[in-house]
């Protein structure tokens, strides 16, 4: 059997793959969290084989919930389970010893497919990320210095103008900066670029 | 562009960036060197070699805006359609 612990601060997203994991035999969700300390506590008190583990969360993050949970459980497997495909997320979660990196876009097959790959001491990679060895520069290597640093204040909830003013550049440059980012990152628009540098803060 | 850079600006760093969009190749070149009065060039947009730039620029149909801070320096951004 399977266990299966789920740290997710979106309780939407956490109904749902308890529901669709219900229906296999294999599988049986011990419990769940809402933040990285939450989840310390689930897997200190349940040691799940398995834990699906959001990166963006509350109080503990999940790549210093996972180098803890690898610390202490070692036999326990994490998979990752985030928003963005970045290539240094990817490398700091399995660098804090996650075996599988699964995108939340990505369907519950794939889902289910992660947990009993890890779980079988396989490793698991979504198809659509991109591994750190593949590209070894990294994302953030796409991105100029002055991109990294304006992406760093759109992460910190940084208006175009207070950027502006905070590098005593125009409005106009700053926003083509952000056009130029999300062209090159393949993001859809202001809000993913705002979403992405969030995620992001862990490079900086 | 460069050349007034080196020749005038002061400047200790400046980059510039390419980036290829669908329809457009865009250009930005910073520096961060003594910047210039904004108003000057407003007078007179020939002045300081930026109106060189704007013919070869209007000639390939783009566009481009200049933003200059006195003493932190100057950012240039071009939009080429291609």
């Amino acid at each position: 059997m399977i266990t299966v612990a789920i740290a997710e601060d979106h309780q939407a997203l956490i109904d749902g793959i308890k529901s669709y994991l219900r229906h296999e035999d294999d599988i049986t969700i011990i419990g769940q969290a809402n933040n990285g300390e939450e989840l310390l506590h689930l897997v200190r008190l349940k040691q799940p084989k398995v834990v699906l583990c959001d990166i963006c969360m509350p109080i503990l993050d999940g790549i210093e919930a996972t180098k803890i949970i690898q610390k202490e459980f070692p036999h326990t497997k994490v998979v990752a389970f985030t928003m963005f495909d970045q290539d240094d997320a990817v490398q700091q979660m399995l660098e804090a010893g996650a075996k599988g990196y699964i995108l939340k876009n990505s369907s519950l097959e794939i889902v289910l497919e992660a947990i009993r790959a890890v779980a079988a001491g396989n490793t698991y990679y979504d198809k659509k990320i991109h591994l750190p060895d593949a590209e070894k520069n990294g994302s953030s290597s796409l991105l100029s210095s002055r991109e990294r640093e304006i992406l760093q204040l759109v992460g910190k909830g940084h208006s175009s103008h207070q950027i502006a003013d905070e590098l005593f550049i125009g409005k106009s440059t700053v926003d083509t900066h952000r056009k130029n980012m999300i062209r090159k990152l393949g993001l859809s628009g202001a809000g993913e670029l705002l979403r992405y540098a969030v995620e992001k803060k862990y490079e900086f | 562009m460069i050349a007034n850079i080196i020749k005038h600006s002061g400047a200790s760093n400046a980059t510039i960036q390419f980036t290829q969009h669908e329809d457009n190749l865009n250009i930005i070149v910073e520096d961060n060197g003594t910047g210039f009065d904004m108003s000057a060039i407003q007078r007179n947009k020939n002045g300081m070699g930026l109106g060189t730039i704007g013919k070869r620029i209007e000639h390939l149909e783009g566009n481009f805006t200049v933003d200059s801070v006195l003493g932190k320096g100057t950012s240039i951004v071009i939009d080429i359609p291609i």
